[in-house]
């Protein structure tokens, strides 16, 4: 193994019952041009630091598991390949989600939000006698894209807006709402827009872009949230419109 | 959560639409009203601001520019935590004052 080469790389440590905050400790670790930062952080546990910390699972970008911060950019470490940072690597956890370990972050809100927008089909009374749910390719089309997503949460910590309000319903979750809205099968859109529709929901984001840069599976969630709003913006001009009839109605019954 | 509804929309949709007009048109005005007189020495062309389109023209892409720049900027003042909770009501209220200003313009015969 004498022509191994050798990288350290900066992770950021955090053990709550020890630490005040996080800090960077170096680890030297071997690497070829097969090694994705995964790999590495596996082999320092194995060999290096048994009690570091983070998250993983399938190790090919489908778990959406091993979301960290690599120079200050949210990636998943298993599609991180360390050839592409041979001048320096810092791993940090991802940004905007209170840490909890290491690597490891607390994702309890982005989990509630995912639930608050119901991201499964709504009101479709259909039984299994029926047979399959038939759907046009272009019915697929519309949504297909919007389904990809693997809520790694790359998307947040990416989004500035997030970080400035931790109760803005952000771009994944809002996204996958998208996604069941433009489901043929789905029947539950008003539900969803009652969330899309509030002070935390699609309005809090300012089109920065970033989620849709950072999307591992190219999901686009600028451009849902951006869709998201002309519906949003449409249902407003609705809402006017019927309270406007409603009142005619009350009036003329009086 | 919480389900209140924002008058967001509204804001957005001057945002966009002075967005969208100012982009396409900004270039074009500078162009005929600033730099062809300049160079040219014509003065401003007449039919902008004498007939009652043109006139017309001139107060929505006056008061739309103004609710798009106003916007970011109460956007922008977030975005730099800087929390003023006067910024909506100075901002859109200058929008509406321009807005008013340009409508009384537009009506002014030249």
């Amino acid at each position: 193994m004498a022509d191994t080469k050798t990288m350290t790389i900066k992770i950021s440590r955090y053990n709550p019952e020890k630490d005040g905050e996080p800090h960077l400790e170096l680890y030297t670790i071997p690497w070829s041009e097969k090694t994705v930062l995964l790999d590495a952080l596996q082999y320092i546990k194995d060999n290096l630091s048994p009690d570091l910390s983070f998250r993983s699972s399938c190790r090919m970008t489908i778990c959406g598991s091993c979301g960290v911060m690599i120079n200050g950019v949210p990636k998943l470490a298993c599609k991180a390949p360390l050839r592409e940072y041979q001048e320096g690597l810092t791993v940090e956890p991802l940004a905007n989600f209170p840490i909890e370990r290491d690597l490891v972050v607390d994702l309890t809100h982005f989990m509630e939000y995912i639930q608050a927008l119901k991201p499964y089909i709504l009101g479709n009374i259909r039984r299994p006698s029926d047979g399959p749910n038939k759907q046009t390719p272009e019915e697929i089309a519309k949504y297909h894209k919007y389904s990809m997503c693997i809520n790694c949460g790359l998307c947040y910590a990416a989004c500035p807006q997030f970080g400035l309000n931790p109760k803005f319903l952000g771009p994944a979750a809002i996204t996958l709402g998208r996604r069941y809205n433009l489901d043929s099968r789905d029947k539950g859109k008003s539900e969803r827009m009652e969330k899309i529709n509030s002070e935390n929901g699609v309005w809090g984001c300012t089109l920065v872009g970033y989620c849709s840069e950072v999307c591992p599976k190219h999901v686009d969630p600028a451009a849902a949230l951006q869709q998201c709003k002309v519906d949003s913006a449409l249902e407003f001009a609705a809402s006017v419109l019927n309270c406007k009839k409603k009142e005619a109605s009350h009036g003329n019954k009086a | 959560m919480d389900e209140k509804r924002t008058c967001e929309p509204i804001f957005w949709a001057l945002f966009g639409a002075g967005g969208m007009l100012t982009a396409i048109c900004a270039p074009i005005f500078i162009l005929v009203l600033l730099l062809i007189p300049a160079f040219v020495g014509s003065g401003e062309p007449a039919f902008i601001n004498c007939s009652l389109l043109g006139r017309l023209f001139l107060f929505v892409f006056i008061s739309l520019s103004a609710w798009c720049g106003l916007h970011r900027i109460v956007h922008t003042l977030h975005d730099l935590r800087i929390h003023w909770s006067l910024a909506p009501l100075v901002c859109y209220g200058s929008a509406l004052l321009i807005t008013l200003l340009a409508f009384a313009g537009a009506l002014i015969r030249c």
